[in-house]
């Protein structure tokens, strides 16, 4: 994790942490597995016998898998690790609270910060970010009206701490797909000379963009969410270890920023925290901003529908419904790269894969500005 | 833009269910609730005393002070991995007695 020294867990806190995740990793590891042999030793014997033929689709199965014992312990320990892990780092959150908000008010009264945050009161967050309590964060991403109140910033580095590890992610959260992102573009745009100025669509509290800020000091580096809570202590770590960047409280689907303004437009799980509508938009909002040879590349998660079994899809689905994954299946069911070619990119230069890395497997998509 | 003219936000609590069930019948639902919180004070209780033999072991005292700065190193911190998983996956079995 990035070297933030706001969100510091005491020993006790982060023995709990440190357990909650031990059961996130049983919930997606042992307990997923045995939904995988229950489904293959009961669940697809008895719907082929039913239809006559092989499933296909994921609702063909998931009534009968949903109520298999294999099914529901692992919807239990998936739930409450859940809460647990909310709760777990509600403890810290609470703790270091006072003391972050100093800090913001400091900041917000020093003369010296390299970045900047702009806060836009009259945004009307779009769904499902204004609406829904993403990863079942307590509170949601927007926060509190208070200037100096990051706490939903306290709850989702707390949460990035132990979520993405949960996840099989072996790297921590932001630093490793920074990562991606980094070699993604070297591998993608190896010609694309050093951009002048970035775009980093729903950077969130900007784990990510610091690393990808500092791999090209000389650019201008603007940091777009719609999410005030993030954003602000986003500025705050971003500030306190030196990183120029310029957050912005702005919608990805219209920023707002000059058409073709941008060098490089990039975004990290922004996608699958969207919706179907704001999607494309989001997508046009990236080919207006380019300049021409400008270079867009996304980075989300891979859950792709025609790559995974239906007993997964089931379980990944179940996240919609019980897990605040509101457009985990919507995003699984898109083609990214029809998605781009619709936007007004090339088809001749856009492209939508998976990558399949030690560190976790990624969607990546993108294309260039021409 | 004035930071303090922020409106407050009201956001409205849409995930599915407050206090879902899973199972038919709730009881079982509870019951691995119980469990799993248990479990996890268990370990949490069960670290805390093993920092305070390893304070006794090289100090032969301890304070509260203490055990917040103690920091387990890469052996201590793989003995403690080694521990949790070994518990975890005792648990989980008695979660599936077919197993």
């Amino acid at each position: 994790m990035t070297t933030q020294t706001v969100y510091l867990p005491s020993r006790e806190e982060k023995s709990r942490q440190d357990f909650v995740l031990g059961l996130k990793l049983l919930a997606n590891g042992a307990a997923q597995q045995r939904v995988r042999e229950e489904y293959r030793r009961a669940v697809l014997p008895e719907v082929s016998r039913r239809l006559g033929s092989a499933p296909a689709t994921r609702e063909q199965v998931q009534g009968e898998l949903a109520r298999s014992a294999a099914f529901r312990q692992w919807a239990v320990l998936t739930h409450k690790s859940q809460s647990m892990m909310w709760d777990a780092i509600e403890a810290t959150t609470h703790r270091v609270a006072p003391e972050s908000a100093r800090r913001m008010a400091r900041l917000r009264g020093a003369a010296t910060r390299r970045g900047s945050l702009e806060l836009d009161p009259s945004l009307q967050v779009p769904a499902p970010i204004g609406n829904t309590e993403i990863h079942r964060q307590p509170g949601g991403y927007v926060g509190s009206p208070d200037p100096d109140d990051v706490t939903s910033g306290l709850r989702y580095i707390g949460a990035s701490m132990i979520y993405s590890v949960g996840k099989g992610q072996k790297e921590a959260a932001g630093d490793g797909r920074a990562h991606v992102v980094a070699s993604q573009l070297q591998a993608r745009f190896p010609d694309l000379p050093a951009p002048r100025r970035i775009l980093d669509l729903g950077c969130g509290i900007g784990v990510h963009s610091q690393a990808i800020a500092q791999a090209f000091p000389d650019a201008e580096y603007h940091a777009v969410d719609v999410a005030a809570g993030l954003l602000k202590f986003g500025h705050l770590i971003a500030e306190e270890r030196g990183v120029p960047i310029h957050f912005h409280q702005r919608d990805a689907a219209a920023t707002g920023f000059e058409a073709g303004s941008f060098d490089l437009v990039i975004s990290n799980i922004l996608f699958h925290e969207t919706n179907a509508a704001n999607l494309p938009q989001i997508l046009r909002e990236c080919r207006r901003v380019l300049r021409p040879g400008g270079a867009m590349l996304h980075v989300d998660v891979a859950t792709q529908v025609t790559r995974l079994p239906l007993a997964d899809q089931v379980m990944n689905h179940w996240q919609v419904d019980w897990n605040g994954e509101p457009f985990w299946t919507g995003f699984s069911e898109q083609d990214m790269r029809a998605q781009i070619v619709a936007a007004g990119f090339d088809p001749a230069l856009s492209f939508a894969d998976h990558l399949a890395k030690a560190t976790g497997a990624w969607y990546v998509f993108g294309s260039r500005a021409n | 833009m004035s930071v303090e003219s922020v409106q407050p936000v009201i956001l409205p609590r849409t995930t599915k269910g407050k206090r879902p069930s899973f199972f038919d019948d709730p009881a079982i639902d509870q019951v691995m609730t119980f469990i799993l919180e248990l479990t996890t004070e268990v370990a949490v209780m069960r670290e805390r005393l093993d920092t305070v033999e390893r304070l006794l072991d090289q100090h032969g005292s301890v304070t509260r002070a203490a055990l917040e700065a103690y920091s387990p190193g890469p052996e201590v911190e793989a003995e403690r991995t080694a521990w949790r998983e070994g518990y975890l996956k005792r648990i989980y079995r008695m979660h599936s007695p077919e197993k």
